[in-house]
């Protein structure tokens, strides 16, 4: 039977040959790609992921965040003991907000819970909380002892608050800095307390909180104020006329992460599909939204730090992604005038940023 | 004065009393099957069904789910049967294997094969729209042949494509998606290559078996997700807890609203009748099914939609997905009853039934 097959293809011209092996490579397409979508995989979803994570069953989502961060994330002296996401404010909340959603939590079952920079990772540990929007750097120590992260989704360098009325200029060295011995003020276990002990100044002074540091600064009680610029940006804006910020040479670059339990996986590639999905949709994406309502008010212009690689999960909403990036184009030429009307707040929310001016 | 010419004596084997017999009662069939899926098999769940879903709704829903499948196979038909013409016996009296869609192909008018192509260009995921064309081409009888005379038209063909799909195809390389990029590049490599020319007689019957059964096995094979595809729509009930509880959701099919309680076919089996009073919200949520696959747009088009569906999406952008769609938060408790708001017997005698959180 195949050998009379054989003979009869033989015998056909080249042209007919290849004719007849086009059209069974068509039928061998449809099948082979048609039975693949029938037994193709449906666990890779954010759904299934969620079923799997320590979130199930969860009724609330409980987050560990920092309270005393203007802009990044802050509530009232008088609302600290709140936990309501509707009493805070800054950008951490509003990535906490949309990270809720996309985690399937309404506003009101989310719980902020305040922590302290040194308790961050035992927080988690310890199953006080689920996941931690608190400043925290992704450094390999953290991630091989404490917790697994998620990210990054904010890069800061450190920098200096000053009072406006200090002599230095608009750059200090660390060596300077280290030369205010007891009058330099850090959060103890930061980033930046870990830098200044890397160049060997010890003399300074770490306390628990940010708002401490900006007291004494405003006190007299410190000359300067060394952390993250994103956070002292908040300070800076609160306290316009009395502060500044001045730049530090320090080639370091922090990338703070989400920070998960160690041993939920699942969660962090989740969250970590939240971050690249923000990061696909650009402009129309939560993290531009958070910038644009909060540190993009005192800091310069910015874009989503690109996050690390995850495991792509399907997800209901990839589809609607069509209309971010068929109108990307539209930013880059001078189509803005036909931008429907879907695309009108970002554009509102770029004039104000140029129109800014220092507070 | 001349005769008009006879008719020619068109190859129909098959007589119109069955055809609309399957046309009118196949729908109808898979329709009350669907009922049954949809129901997990239990048979009272689906007299509940068929009490509350409508003829009209139902076949409404049908169309939508099935007219995909229903253009796919008769543009295989067509495709294959304009291929393995050659494989028809010099006089067609009664269905042979060998040349069965030959014969469905001859037999069917015109205007069946372009209404075919047309919902299938509709219908069809933007992704398949490729090998459709293909399957025009093979249906048409339309291919490059050096004997037909210059090919501009279709190098002109060739270049427009390339220039409209070229940059998608880039990206599904660039994004690793093999399958969108065999579907994008192998059918105009394939129509090139002569794959839409009849294939010879010699090999006709053979090809003309292997290809219906295969089709045939595929067309099976893609019935049973579509009988498992959900009749109702998916939804969740937000349910208020009794003495203060928390609200919890109820996630499934809303089968039927009286003025009383609202019918609900929970997502993992069973109806629950729950008190209109004790609803606090009612969600639309997409259906797990929908999730997308590849990450590619054609013209702000997603691939995996089909032209009515992104036109649609354009027209109408879809709303962001609620959180209380999402699986996580844990749903109400199958049989947890609901007691009334306001006890009537006295709470000594009664201990208030309580809600599992």
């Amino acid at each position: 039977m195949l050998t009379n097959l054989r003979q009869r293809f033989l015998a056909l011209p080249k042209r007919g040959r290849v004719a007849v092996l086009a059209a069974i490579a068509a039928l061998l397409l449809v099948v082979s790609t048609s039975a693949w979508g029938l037994v193709a995989p449906d666990d890779d979803t954010i759904d299934a992921y969620l079923e799997q994570s320590g979130l199930k069953n969860r009724t609330e989502l409980r987050v560990g965040v920092l309270k005393d961060q203007p802009l990044l994330s802050y509530a009232e002296p008088q609302k600290r003991q709140s936990t309501r996401l509707a009493d805070h404010s800054g950008f951490d909340v509003e990535i906490i907000r949309a990270l809720a959603a996309y985690l399937g939590f309404t506003e009101n079952s989310v719980r902020l819970i305040d922590t302290q920079v040194q308790n961050r990772g035992s927080d988690l540990s310890n199953d006080l909380v689920d996941v931690v929007v608190a400043s925290f750097s992704m450094t390999p120590q953290r991630e091989e002892e404490e917790v697994n992260f998620a990210g990054p989704y904010l890069t800061s360098k450190p920098e200096v608050l000053m009072r406006a009325d200090d002599r230095s200029g608009e750059t200090i060295s660390i060596y300077e800095l280290g030369k205010r011995g007891e009058r330099l003020c850090t959060v103890g276990a930061s980033t930046s307390d870990e830098a200044l002990r890397r160049s060997g100044i010890n003399n300074f002074i770490g306390v628990a909180t940010g708002g401490e540091c900006v007291d004494g600064l405003l006190r007299g009680k410190y000359d300067a104020f060394m952390l993250d610029d994103v956070v002292l940006a908040g300070y800076k804006a609160d306290h316009a006329e009395q502060l500044k910020l001045v730049d530090l040479v320090l080639n370091q670059n922090e990338k703070w992460g989400i920070a998960v339990a160690n041993d939920d996986e699942p969660l962090r590639q989740v969250i970590g599909n939240f971050l690249l999905d923000s990061y696909e949709r650009r402009e129309n994406g939560a993290w531009q939204r958070a910038w644009n309502r909060t540190l993009g008010r005192v800091l310069s212009d910015r874009r989503q730090p690109e996050p690390d690689p995850y495991q792509r999960l399907r997800d209901y909403r990839d589809r609607i992604q069509a209309q971010a990036q068929a109108q990307a184009p539209l930013h880059h030429g001078a189509g803005l005038a036909g931008s429907p009307p879907g695309r009108t707040p970002v554009v509102r929310a770029r004039s104000v940023r140029r129109s800014r001016r220092p507070r | 004065m001349t005769l008009p010419a006879p008719p020619p004596v068109a190859a129909r084997p098959f007589d119109r009393e069955s055809f609309w017999t399957v046309a009118v009662g196949l729908p109808a069939l898979v329709s009350v099957l669907r009922l049954w899926a949809e129901a997990g098999g239990d048979l009272e769940t689906t007299l509940l069904l068929v009490a509350n879903v409508g003829p009209v709704n139902l076949f409404a829903g049908l169309v939508v789910t099935a007219t995909w499948l229903v253009s796919a196979a008769l543009v295989a038909i067509f495709a294959i049967g304009s291929l393995t013409h050659a494989a028809l016996p010099p006089t067609a009296t009664r269905l042979s294997w060998t040349s069965l869609f030959a014969q469905l192909a001859v037999a069917a008018p015109s205007w069946l094969r372009i209404i075919a192509f047309v919902l299938a260009a509709l219908t069809w995921q933007l992704l398949y729209l490729p090998l459709l064309i293909l399957a025009a081409c093979a249906a048409f009888g339309q291919y490059p042949d050096r004997n037909r005379g210059r090919p501009t038209g279709w190098i002109v063909a060739g270049v427009g494509y390339l220039v409209l799909l070229g940059p998608v195809a880039v990206r599904a390389a660039l994004g690793g998606y093999l399958v969108p990029l065999a579907y994008l590049v192998l059918p105009p490599v394939l129509l090139a290559l002569g794959a839409a020319r009849p294939v010879p007689a010699s090999l006709a019957r053979p090809f003309a078996a292997i290809a219906q059964g295969s089709t045939l096995t595929l067309v099976l094979l893609a019935v049973t997700p579509l009988l498992t595809t959900p009749v109702l729509p998916r939804g969740v009930i937000i349910v208020t807890g009794s003495d203060g509880a928390p609200a919890q959701p109820v996630r499934g099919h809303v089968i039927e609203v009286n003025d009383a309680t609202t019918a609900v076919l929970r997502a993992r089996g069973g109806v629950e009748f729950i008190p209109n009073d004790r609803i606090a919200d009612r969600i639309l949520c997409p259906d797990e099914g929908e999730a997308a696959r590849y990450r590619l747009w054609v013209f702000g088009l997603h691939i995996e939609d089909s032209i009515l569906q992104g036109v649609g999406r354009f027209h109408r952008p879809a709303v962001p997905l609620d959180p209380r769609c999402r699986p996580t938060v844990p749903e109400r408790q199958p049989g947890a009853g609901f007691s009334p708001v306001e006890p009537t017997t006295p709470p000594s005698t009664t201990p208030p039934s309580t809600t599992s959180r």
